[in-house]
C-alpha cells in the first residue's frame, strides 16, 4: 500500500508529514521508520502542545516545521496520537486537530483497554482507536485516505 | 511439760534456722535475686536470734534480750521486704531502719526506763505479731495474685507464728513476774513450735514458689516464643497478600506498560519486513531493526520480571540493598500509573548508594505503597508531583517521599499507619501499617506527616533505616 500524495499535498513540493504523538521514543522512532518507508515524514511530538504549537493554517492547510537537520516546511496530512499522554489528552488533541482541519486523517492508539478508554470520553466522529500492539496495515486502513 | 529445758527447743530452731536458709540458698543457685538473698537473710537473722534466746543464763541479759529482739525485729523487716520486692512495692531502706529503731527503742525505754516487764513483753511480741500477720497478708496476696499454692503456706506458717505470739501477749497480761521467753510453759512451747513450723514450711515454701516461678517464666517465654514465631509467619502472608493485591490493582497499568514495547517490537518486525520485500533496506539498517527488537524484548522482559519478583512469597533474606535502587524500580512499576495520571516524579538519588540491610521485596513493599498512596491522593488536586531524596546521615539511610497532594488531615494525624485505619472508599487500611511492621523488622521507622508549605503541603512519608557500614556491603 502506497501513501496517496496526490490527494493529500496542496504544494507538490511540499513534503508531507504525518504527525506522531506518542511519549514512548522507541514506538515513535518505528512509526517514523514506517512512514519514510512510504515516502511520507514523520514530525514526533511528546505532547499534545508541542504538536499544537507548532502548527500554522495556510490556505486550509496545516503547516509544521520538522527537523531535517535544519528545520524544513511541510504540510501536516496525518496524525497518529498515543491516547495517554501527558498534558492535554490524545482526544482532545484529535478534537483541537479536527477543528483545524476537519479532513485530518487521525487515528489514536492507545495501550489502554476498552473500559478505561471511557474514563477520557467519546471518540471525535471518523476517528478510530487502535489498542497497542496493533498492525500496520490496520493502522494504514485507520488513516483512510492516506494510505490507499 | 516438756522432758526437757526449753533453751534445747530454741536452741534446736534456731540450728535449723540457720540450716534451711543455707539450704535454700543453695537449691536456688541460678535464680538468686535481691529478693532470694533478703529471704535467706532474714532465716539466717532469726536462727541467730533464737540461738541467742537459747543462750539465756550463759550470755549477759543485754544479749539474749534486747539484741535477740534487735536482730529478731530485722529480720522480720528483711522478710518483709523480701516480698514487698516481689510485689514490686519495696520500702525504703531508710524507713525500715527508722521503724526498726522506733520499736527498739521504745521496747528499751519499757524495759531500761518503766522497768515494766509485762509491758515490755506485751508490746515486744505485740509488734512481732502484727509484723508476721503482715508478712502472711504479704504472702496471701502472692498466692493469689500467682496462683501458688507455695506462697499460701508460706502465708498460713507466719500466720500460725503471729497467733503463738498472740497467745503469749495474751497470758503475760496482768501478770507483772520477771518473765523471759523460757519461763512461760505452754505459750513458749508454742512458740518454738510455730517457729520450726515457719522456718521449715516456710524456707521449702519459698523454695517451692521460686520453682513455680521459673517454671512459669519458661512456659510463657515458650509461649511468647510461639505466638512471635507465629506472628511473623502471619505478618509475612499478609505482606505475600497485599504485594499481590497492589500487583492486581497495578495490572491495567502494567499491561499498558507490557504494550509499549510489544508495540515497537510489532512495528519494528513489520516495517523491517516490508523493507526485505520491497528491498530497501540495507544490512546495516536490518541490523539495526533487529536490534531494537532485542532491546525491546528486553525492556518487556523486564517489565515481566519486576513483577514476578514482586509477587513471589518473601524469603526474608537480610542482604545489601541499595535503597535508591529500590525506589528506581518500584518508580518503573508505577510508571504506567502515574503517566496515566498525568504525575511527574522527582528523584534526586545521593552520588554514593545509600546501602541498607534487608529484604529487596519488602523493602519494595513498603516504597510502592507509599508511592500508590501518593499517586491516589494527587488524582484529587491540580499539582501532581511526587519528589523522593533518599541520603545516608550519621549512620541512618533516610529515604523521603513527599507529594502535592491534600496531605494528612488533622483528625486522621494520629491514626494513620495503624492497621484497619483508612480514608478510602475501597482501601483496607492496611498497607502503612504492614509497611511500618516491615520498618521495624529492620530496626526502622516510617513516619508520616504533612511536608512543608514551600514543598506543596502535600503527605511526606520518612523511612528510616540503619544504613549499612561500607565494609559490610
Amino acid at each position: 500500500m502506497m501513501a496517496n500524495l496526490q490527494t493529500m499535498t496542496a504544494n507538490p513540493k511540499m513534503l508531507s508529514t504525518v504527525a506522531i504523538v506518542d511519549d514512548d521514543l522507541d514506538i515513535s522512532n518505528a512509526l517514523g521508520m514506517w512512514l519514510n518507508l512510504h515516502a511520507l515524514h514523520s514530525a514526533p511530538h511528546h505532547s499534545g502542545e508541542s504538536l499544537l504549537s507548532s502548527i500554522q493554517q495556510e490556505d486550509g492547510h496545516l503547516i509544521t516545521c520538522i527537523d531535517k537537520g535544519i528545520p524544513v516546511r511541510s504540510q501536516l496530512v496525518g496524525a497518529v496520537i498515543d491516547l495517554n499522554l501527558p498534558g492535554v489528552s490524545g482526544i482532545e488533541l484529535a478534537r483541537a486537530l479536527r477543528t483545524l482541519d476537519p479532513d485530518l486523517p487521525i487515528t489514536i492508539i492507545t495501550a489502554l483497554s476498552a473500559d478505561e478508554l471511557a474514563h477520557f470520553g467519546n471518540l471525535p466522529e471518523g476517528i478510530r482507536c487502535l489498542e497497542k500492539p496493533f498492525d500496520l496495515n490496520e493502522l494504514e486502513n485507520a488513516l483512510f485516505p492516506l494510505f490507499q | 511439760m516438756i522432758p526437757f529445758d526449753l533453751r534445747t527447743a530454741f536452741l534446736i530452731v534456731g540450728l535449723l534456722y540457720l540450716l534451711l536458709p543455707t539450704v535454700t540458698w543453695i537449691l536456688l543457685t541460678g535464680w538468686h535475686s535481691c529478693q532470694v538473698s533478703l529471704w535467706c537473710s532474714g532465716g539466717l537473722l532469726i536462727g541467730c536470734s533464737l540461738l541467742l534466746v537459747a543462750m539465756t543464763g550463759k550470755l549477759a541479759e543485754w544479749a539474749t534480750v534486747s539484741l535477740a529482739t534487735l536482730v529478731y525485729l530485722i529480720s522480720l523487716f528483711v522478710y518483709i521486704q523480701s516480698l514487698r520486692l516481689d510485689l514490686g512495692i519495696p520500702w525504703r531502706k531508710r524507713w525500715i531502719a527508722a521503724a526498726v529503731m522506733v520499736i527498739f527503742l521504745t521496747f528499751e525505754w519499757f524495759h531500761l526506763g518503766l522497768q515494766n516487764f509485762s509491758l515490755r513483753v506485751q508490746f515486744n511480741f505485740g509488734v512481732a505479731a502484727g509484723l508476721l500477720l503482715y508478712l502472711a497478708s504479704l504472702a496471701w496476696r502472692i498466692g493469689r495474685e500467682e496462683q501458688s499454692p507455695s506462697a499460701r503456706w508460706i502465708a498460713c506458717v507466719y500466720g500460725l507464728s503471729a497467733v503463738s505470739l498472740l497467745f503469749r501477749v495474751i497470758t503475760v497480761m496482768g501478770s507483772d513476774r520477771v518473765t523471759n521467753l523460757l519461763n512461760e510453759g505452754l505459750s513458749s512451747q508454742l512458740i518454738a513450735l510455730a517457729s520450726l513450723f515457719s522456718n521449715v514450711i516456710g524456707h521449702f515454701g519459698y523454695i517451692g514458689l521460686a520453682l513455680d516461678r521459673s517454671m512459669r517464666r519458661e512456659l510463657k517465654a515458650a509461649a511468647e516464643l510461639a505466638r512471635d514465631e507465629e506472628g511473623r509467619r502471619l505478618g509475612k502472608q499478609i505482606a505475600h497478600l497485599d504485594r499481590q493485591r497492589a500487583i492486581g490493582e497495578l495490572a491495567a497499568s502494567l499491561g499498558h506498560e507490557l504494550n509499549q514495547p510489544l508495540t515497537a517490537i510489532l512495528t519494528n518486525t513489520q516495517v523491517a519486513k516490508r523493507g526485505i520485500q520491497s528491498g530497501r533496506f540495507d544490512n546495516t539498517q536490518l541490523t539495526e531493526f533487529l536490534d531494537k527488537i532485542v532491546y525491546n524484548t528486553w525492556r518487556a522482559r523486564q517489565i515481566i520480571e519486576r513483577i514476578r519478583s514482586f509477587i513471589r512469597p518473601s524469603t526474608s533474606p537480610c542482604e545489601p540493598v541499595n535503597l535508591n535502587l529500590v525506589v528506581f524500580e518500584v518508580a518503573e512499576l508505577v510508571a504506567g500509573e502515574a503517566r496515566h495520571h498525568n504525575i511527574t516524579f522527582g528523584f534526586s538519588p545521593s552520588i554514593r548508594p545509600v546501602h541498607v540491610a534487608g529484604d529487596p521485596i519488602q523493602l519494595s513493599q513498603i516504597v510502592l505503597n507509599v508511592f500508590r498512596n501518593a499517586i491516589e491522593a494527587l488524582t484529587l488536586v491540580q499539582r501532581r508531583e511526587i519528589q523522593v531524596s533518599c541520603i545516608c546521615r550519621d549512620g541512618r539511610a533516610i529515604l523521603s517521599i513527599w507529594d502535592t497532594g491534600p496531605g494528612i488531615a488533622p483528625e486522621a494525624t494520629g491514626k494513620v499507619g495503624t492497621a484497619f485505619f483508612t480514608t478510602k472508599t475501597n482501601g483496607l487500611g492496611l498497607g502503612l501499617s504492614i509497611s511500618r511492621s516491615i520498618a521495624s523488622q529492620y530496626g526502622g521507622t516510617l513516619s508520616i506527616a504533612n511536608a512543608k508549605a514551600e514543598d506543596g503541603g502535600g503527605a511526606r512519608i520518612e523511612l528510616n533505616l540503619p544504613a549499612l557500614p561500607e565494609e559490610k556491603r
